[in-house]
């Protein structure tokens, strides 16, 4: 489509031609972005950053001043925390952990509040207003009946799960253990690392399914012979609901193609994460997000990222997850 | 939800209501039919042959007349044994026949075109009591001698000059009717719908006004003869050929070329027409060339081109044929060198074919029968090759990879239009019309080769080809109840059947107008439509590529449209006539993208999974001043407007301005007569601006790599309400002269002026990507600065 707009331009070449101008946008000026992917794994951290107006570097977003930051999480009991600044470039803003080690519980619904009283920009005249917002962590949802299998380079894994009714949301994962320097990640969390031991170096693994419930689509399943082919969104991962099989034992079979490293025992690892609502249409619209170009200069139309902070942008959302490990025998390590 | 979808319990006593007054009003002709001669025959072009429509013919002793139809046959009844018959119709001579009347009689009329000198009268519209708010006749003398862009004569266009009409984004020719999108206008070139109007990425439209013979636009109180499409109806009409003598026009523009050429076969007998349009604007797209500074090498070849063919033949005195035809194609071709010996060739076409043939039939004095059976066709395809030359040291091969993506329309039509006379009061018309439509809705193939592998093949149809059938019964009656008020009541029943489920539609149409004074009438309308096809269009462009026709899915609903308008016209005398007309349109079907889906992912996805569906509504105000006599012709036109959506799952579930929303549109046009030979035109345009969606803060968020369980900080867009910023106004003045002059052989004029003559940059496209704008500046593209107009005429 660039390529036509290319053409378009050049047909009219002799005229076309750009300029500056003003157009009168809703400007939602400085808004307070908080992020927070809570889990019973890891101490409450939250990560708070500014917005600014869509023009200007994103390298020169200003973030607030550690000191004018306010951040408050509380329970449905009435019980509240306030998190501290903890100095650890991590994040997009600056990070706040509660000082006295407190975990969220499954099952408990928690209030994130967000305020900078004393922050004015040369933009504002006035700090930006609080934010709040509610969300619960979910219950973890286990993996079982796992059976793992190899036919000649190709791999298959099989495990059931227990869906919960109602509307619960997952996401898969698989990793193989490989040399230190194929990279490392931290066990599922975003900023903290939990401990030394916890560091596992292994790489992510895409792999494939023809269980529709964890093929990414626009809306109802079509011919899933003709998606089998088709990647997942999320770098391989697979974010799901339960639409398909709510509230029963249902059975999860992926293939995948092993690396091959010379001398190194195949070892895997499969993650299996249960999100809450929030977090995960916050992750499937940045996905989609992140995938469209922007509405002014494209063919399709912008998605917009979900929030569920009020007031202003990010999200605050809690997931639970299983992590199974097993070698190329299927036996667990 | 609507309050008029609240109401459908109320919805139904008025439909039954208006079931009554159409049949009731039909069963009453036979009783108003008694004693009486009726007068019936053709009127014709006395030059050319050529059958006129909206001839008046009237006894003006009896206070009683009535029009010519469509295709040129009247039929009128008297209740006299002696009358002078008047037949006047614009632009011609009018002829009066004095008549002793004992039986039916048949009498043809010859109307001779009238000469024109500068001092005499010039007409070039409807007036008086044949207007009609909302209705509008467009005059192709006016449409080929206002100022186009870089001289392509485009109808379309000119008809984005009227009220309640506007052209989407800068340049298209596209037209957006009472808030409707460009999908929802029934374009039908002698009768059949055309689904490609377009050349030139949308900018052109693909209608060669050197083989028209009539121009019609409906934006509101639609007939019931009219349906399938919820927001106008574009009625274009070929010329039948010249009967008497060869004929001819060329045109020599900067972007085309067109040549016309039309005579009888037979004289008197039979004739035909044909004209053809070619582009050559390839040295122009080659310019890319020396744009290009480093590798890869591209090179660009643009075209299109379209014919019209009609051919024409009296059978018999009661029977003629006709054929009709059309193709049009743009093509675009794109081939790139690599320095890594790989080559890439991209070339996508936009096919569009319309054949018919009409049998008119006299059945009576008053009963005349018009027949159709036709195909017309929409294809666009993309086709792309890839070839990488690999040397091993050893041997050399040929990696080669080639793709196809298609979507296409065709439908079959076969209808029956018959009109009845009964008497000068009524006018009944009843028809049946049905169509085979097949859709190919998006589809994609690949085969991939590579020495030593197997062969690739994918070829993808998420729901493949699907055929549905389309069938409609309409029954409309224009009555005139002398003194009191003028009905159109009808209704209009529809089937459509897909996938084993069928739709059913039923749509009241009530059309009244009353005098008030001398030439002042009032107006009113209430109709409903329903369509059962989508156009499904990108986001960026308006008409462009890839915009896929598509069938009801199951699911999916019919789109719906629901439209009142209460109007007034006025004439003098003196040529000068004005209309205002006041509409509400509540639509519901409405269909879009999803946020973040290509086009071509209907390759893989049924397209029901990548839609929304909702509802729109619409309401204005137009106000058009005409001059129709004089030196100086033309007119003022003004709109007042307010289209909004709603999607359950678009902006929160909160209605939103329509993209195309305009609160604001001006148009004035003139044309002045300085010499028998000069005519001066211009057309100054203002419209505020269109909504338009544009991002209101940026944060940043931290997102999972494509390497191993890294993450990355990037930078969200947030997007506002939707269409909530407005781009600038939009205005633009576009000037010509015209200079002919008579030769013993005919007539040859020279056009030259100025589109956008004083250069204002209006926007096409704006972008903000680039990060040293300030907040609140946007980069705004222009596309059509001062552009010229020059064209080179010739007829004979």
């Amino acid at each position: 489509m660039r390529r036509i707009t290319g053409t378009i331009l050049i047909l009219f070449a002799l005229g076309a031609c750009e300029s500056i101008i003003d157009v009168e946008t809703p400007s939602d000026g400085h808004k307070i972005v908080a992020h927070s992917f809570f889990t019973a794994d890891s101490v409450w951290t939250v990560n708070a950053g500014l917005s600014l107006h869509t023009s200007g570097f994103p390298v020169t977003l200003s973030h607030a001043d550690p000191g004018q930051t306010i951040v408050v999480v509380s329970d449905d009991r009435g019980h509240a925390d306030i998190l501290q600044y903890y100095p650890v470039n991590i994040g997009a803003g600056l990070n706040y952990r509660s000082a006295q080690g407190l975990r969220p519980r499954p099952g408990v619904t928690y209030t994130l509040r967000v305020e900078m009283p004393g922050f004015i920009s040369s933009e504002t005249s006035s700090p930006p207003v609080p934010v709040e917002a509610t969300a619960r962590l979910p219950e973890r949802v286990a993996v079982q009946n796992i059976a793992y299998s190899n036919d000649k380079g190709t791999a298959s894994l099989r495990f059931s799960i227990e869906d919960p009714p109602g509307a619960n949301y997952y996401r898969l994962e698989l990793f193989q253990v490989g040399p230190e320097d194929t990279g490392a990640i931290i066990n599922d969390t975003l900023y903290i690392p939990q401990a030394v031991e916890d560091v596992f170096n292994y790489r992510q693994v895409d792999f494939r399914s023809t269980d529709p419930s964890l093929h990414f689509h626009y809306g109802e399943v079509g011919n899933l012979e003709q998606k089998e082919a088709i990647n997942f969104d999320f770098y391989g991962r697979a974010v799901f609901s339960d639409d398909l099989f709510d509230g029963t034992l249902h059975d999860i079979e992926i293939a995948f193609e092993p690396y091959t490293y010379p001398g190194f025992e195949p070892r895997f690892t499969i993650i299996f994460s249960t999100f809450s609502h929030e977090m995960f249409t916050y992750l499937h619209t940045l996905d989609r997000h992140q995938k469209s170009a922007p509405a002014y200069s494209s063919e399709v139309y912008p998605i917009p990222v979900y929030t569920n902070i009020k007031n202003g942008f990010g999200v605050f959302g809690g997931y639970a997850t299983d992590t199974y490990r097993f070698d190329e025998d299927g036996n667990e390590w | 939800m609507h309050a008029w979808m609240l109401k459908k319990g109320g919805g139904k006593s008025m439909r039954r209501g208006l079931v009554a007054i159409t049949l009731l009003t039909c069963l009453q002709v036979g009783v108003a039919a008694g004693q009486s001669w009726t007068i019936s025959g053709y009127v014709e072009d006395a030059s050319s042959g050529e059958r006129l429509q909206r001839v008046a013919i009237g006894v003006p002793a009896l206070s009683v007349g009535t029009v010519s139809n469509a295709y040129g046959f009247y039929s009128l009844t008297v209740r006299a044994d002696s009358v002078t018959l008047l037949v006047s119709h614009i632009g011609y001579e009018a002829a009066s026949h004095a008549l002793v009347l004992s039986a039916d009689r048949t009498l043809d009329v010859a109307l001779a075109p009238r000469t024109i000198e500068l001092d005499e009268i010039q007409i070039t519209g409807e007036q008086g009591a044949s207007l009609k708010p909302g209705w509008h006749t467009a005059s192709l003398e006016q449409i080929k001698t206002l100022p186009a862009m870089l001289g392509e004569v485009d109808i379309q266009k000119t008809l984005q000059l009227l009220p309640g009409v506007q052209g989407g984004v800068e340049g298209s020719s596209g037209m957006h009717v009472r808030g409707g999108g460009l999908g929802q206008n029934l374009i039908l070139l002698d009768g059949l719908p055309l689904y490609n109007p377009n050349h030139l990425f949308g900018f052109l439209s693909s209608f060669n006004a050197s083989a028209m013979k009539h121009v019609e636009l409906i934006k509101g109180g639609f007939p019931a003869r009219y349906g399938g499409r919820i927001s106008s109806v574009l009625n274009l009409t070929m010329k039948e050929g010249n009967l008497k003598e060869f004929a001819g026009e060329a045109l020599i523009g900067i972007l085309s070329s067109q040549a016309t050429l039309e005579g009888p076969l037979k004289k008197d007998r039979a004739s035909f027409l044909v004209a053809a349009r070619r582009t050559y604007m390839e040295p122009l797209v080659a310019l890319a060339r020396l744009f290009q500074e480093q590798p890869p090498v591209e090179r660009t070849r643009y075209f299109f081109h379209d014919a019209n063919l009609k051919l024409n033949y009296i059978l018999s005195r009661r029977d003629r044929l006709y054929v009709s035809a059309y193709t049009g194609q743009d093509g675009w071709r794109s081939a790139q060198d690599f320095p890594n010996e790989q080559t890439a060739k991209d070339r996508m076409d936009w096919f569009g074919h319309l054949a018919s043939f009409r049998w008119n039939r006299v059945l009576g004095a008053r009963m005349f029968a018009n027949t159709l059976i036709g195909v017309t066709n929409y294809r666009f395809q993309q086709r792309f090759n890839e070839v990488e030359e690999i040397t091993t040291g050893k041997e050399d091969f040929e990696d080669v990879y080639n793709g196809k993506y298609y979507s296409s329309i065709r439908d079959v039509t076969l209808k029956t239009d018959i009109d009845y006379l009964p008497n000068p009061r009524h006018y009944v018309r009843v028809g049946l019309e049905g169509t085979l439509h097949r859709f190919t809705p998006g589809a994609a193939e690949a085969i991939f080769e590579a020495p030593g592998q197997e062969l690739v093949e994918i070829a993808r149809k998420p729901v493949g080809t699907i055929s549905s059938q389309e069938l409609a019964l309409y029954v409309e009656n224009d009555l005139e109840i002398p003194g009191v008020v003028r009905l159109n009541p009808g209704v209009r029943f529809s089937t459509y059947f897909v996938d084993g489920r069928s739709h059913r539609s039923f749509e009241p149409r009530l059309g009244a107008s009353r005098s008030l004074w001398g030439a002042a009438t009032l107006h009113a309308s209430y109709t409903e439509m329903q369509q059962y096809v989508h156009l499904l269009q990108s986001h960026g462009f308006d008409g462009l590529s890839m915009d896929l026709w598509l069938p009801l899915a199951a699911g999916a609903h019919p789109l719906q449209a629901r439209q009142a308008t209460l109007g007034f016209t006025y004439a003098w005398s003196a040529g000068y006539d004005v209309s205002f007309d006041a509409y509400r349109k509540w639509m519901t079907g409405l269909v879009q993208y999803k946020g973040g889906v290509p086009p071509i992912e209907s390759a893989y996805t049924e397209w029901p999974d990548l839609v929304e569906t909702g509802d729109g509504a619409s309401y204005g105000f137009e106000a058009l001043l005409r001059k129709t006599q004089g030196r100086l012709t033309g007119w003022v036109a003004y709109t007042w407007a307010r289209t909004t959506r709603q999607f359950e799952n678009l902006n929160g579930g909160e209605s939103f301005p329509d993209r195309f929303d305009r609160r604001h549109d001006i148009a004035v046009v003139l044309q002045h007569h300085l010499t028998p030979g000069i005519r001066i035109s211009a057309n100054w345009l203002f419209g505020s601006g269109y909504a338009i969606w544009l991002p209101s803060a940026q944060y940043l968020v931290e997102t999972p790599s494509e390497t191993f369980g890294h993450f990355f900080t990037s930078s969200v867009v947030h997007y506002g309400p939707r269409n909530a910023s407005r781009l600038p106004a939009y205005h633009r003045l576009d000037v010509s002269a015209r200079f002919s002059k008579r030769r013993a052989w005919g007539e040859q004029a020279f056009s030259v002026g100025a589109w956008n003559a004083y250069n204002k940059m209006n926007p096409f496209q704006l972008e903000i990507d680039a990060p040293y704008i300030e907040p609140g500046k946007f980069r705004r593209f222009t596309l059509f600065p001062l552009l010229p107009i020059l064209s080179y005429n010739i007829t004979f």
